[in-house]
């Protein structure tokens, strides 16, 4: 066994832990790239796509297709609330004296 | 006890007659809409709740055929339990009695549903072993300065009956995530429930503005404290401290007061920063007005030269 796999494994096992999924099916979607084991969102991102794929009926392809949608609309929706907060702070008048 | 009824036509929107594959279709349609995945709007999980429960029973046609036999005529939330053909099946299954404990995935199906089909009526999952971590669910929380910067306690309310108590710490920062272990989405088959993260918005205030951990204030001066220099009283987060403008003052000079800005963590603390502002009267007095033409006369003073 390469160094490499045993790494693999490891966070699998991990995975499995934190997602409540079991540990073949994590190794499986990691192995069909539906989620890389080292990003910070690797659990919510394999819940997220097994819930999908459970309570929607979608193949994993397509769960795998939703929760990218998913997490870029996130992205992109705590970009907006930023800004958003942002443009209000500045658009508020300084104190008014009276 | 009484149970109150649900009308899981009405719930999926399909006629009594409607087909397996309307079923379906419906279903399909409203999960995609009101999944917590998705859909993060509150009352969204519940609402999904509802729409499984009633596919777990109309997709089955063993489930259905026992369902129809309550009679068309019941209107939701009826009471139910005196009914004939209900609370017979299910749990007085003998063997069967406990399944559901086992197959219990958390869902928190109602009590109509368990009435009805105790736990035989319930499917373990997509395929054996099924479970997963339920998903994680934000909310906002919007706090005051004050709050933000000496922390402190929130009673929150959602609108499904869940109340909690959140410690806010001192020095807590806009956009920053409060995590509630276990209070998310509901995992399925055993699996964990997710997490609730509250984001801390923080209202603008009235009188501060914030950047980063430093404060913002207007300090409006007289003309002759600008000119002059005065010692004039700053409000700060916990109150007042004294200032001192130096002579020769403007408009939008800024003077620092080390460490009295939103407190960091550990010992860090902003600034604040006072915004000299110089006011004038609106409407002069006799002998202001007076004193201010023989300032005119005498002064040399032109703020506006070398502009020309």
């Amino acid at each position: 066994m390469t160094p490499g796999t045993a790494i693999v494994l490891t966070d699998a096992a991990a995975l499995a832990r934190k997602t409540g999924l079991h540990p073949d099916l994590v190794r499986r979607l990691i192995r069909s790239g539906a989620v890389d084991p080292f990003a910070w969102d690797a659990a919510p991102r394999l819940a997220r796509l097994v819930r999908l794929r459970h309570d929607l009926g979608l193949n994993y392809a397509g769960a795998v297709l939703a929760c990218d949608l998913l997490a870029h609309i996130d992205e992109l929706e705590a970009r907006l609330s930023r800004l958003e907060a942002g443009a209000m702070r500045r658009a508020r008048p300084t104190v008014s004296i009276r | 006890m009484p149970v109150a009824f649900r009308d899981y036509y009405e719930v999926l929107g399909v006629p009594r007659g409607a087909s397996d594959e309307e079923i379906r279709s419906a279903y399909r349609k409203l999960a995609r809409t009101y999944h917590p995945d998705v859909n993060k709007e509150p009352g969204a999980e519940e609402r999904f709740k509802e729409i499984s429960e009633a596919y777990e029973v109309l997709r089955d046609p063993e489930n259905r055929k026992r369902y129809d036999r309550l009679g068309a005529n019941w209107k939701a939330g009826e009471d139910v339990s005196g009914a004939e053909g209900f609370g017979g099946f299910g749990r007085g299954q003998g063997d069967f009695g406990d399944v559901h404990v086992q197959f219990g995935d958390g869902n928190g199906f109602s009590d109509f549903f368990e009435n009805l089909f105790g736990g035989s009526g319930r499917r373990a999952g997509g395929f054996e072993g099924f479970s997963v971590r339920g998903g994680d669910q934000e909310a906002t929380l919007e706090i005051s300065l004050e709050e933000a910067a000496r922390g402190g306690h929130r009673k929150i309310s959602f609108g499904d009956g869940r109340d909690y108590e959140v410690d806010i710490p001192a020095g807590v920062r806009d956009g920053q995530r409060i995590r509630l272990a276990g209070e998310g989405g509901r995992g399925a088959g055993g699996g964990p429930a997710g997490d609730l993260f509250l984001r801390v918005r923080v209202k603008p205030d009235r009188r501060f503005l914030l950047e980063g951990r430093d404060l913002f204030v207007e300090l409006p001066v007289t003309p002759w404290e600008a000119a002059l220099g005065a010692t004039v009283e700053v409000p700060t987060l916990d109150g007042t401290v004294k200032l001192k403008v130096p002579a020769g003052s403007s408009s939008g000079r800024r003077l620092r007061l080390k460490g009295e800005g939103m407190p960091g963590p550990g010992k860090q603390k902003g600034d604040l920063f006072a915004t000299v502002q110089i006011v004038v009267p609106k409407k002069l007095g006799k002998r202001e007005r007076e004193l201010f033409e023989q300032l005119a006369e005498a002064s040399k003073f032109d703020p506006r030269e070398g502009r020309r």
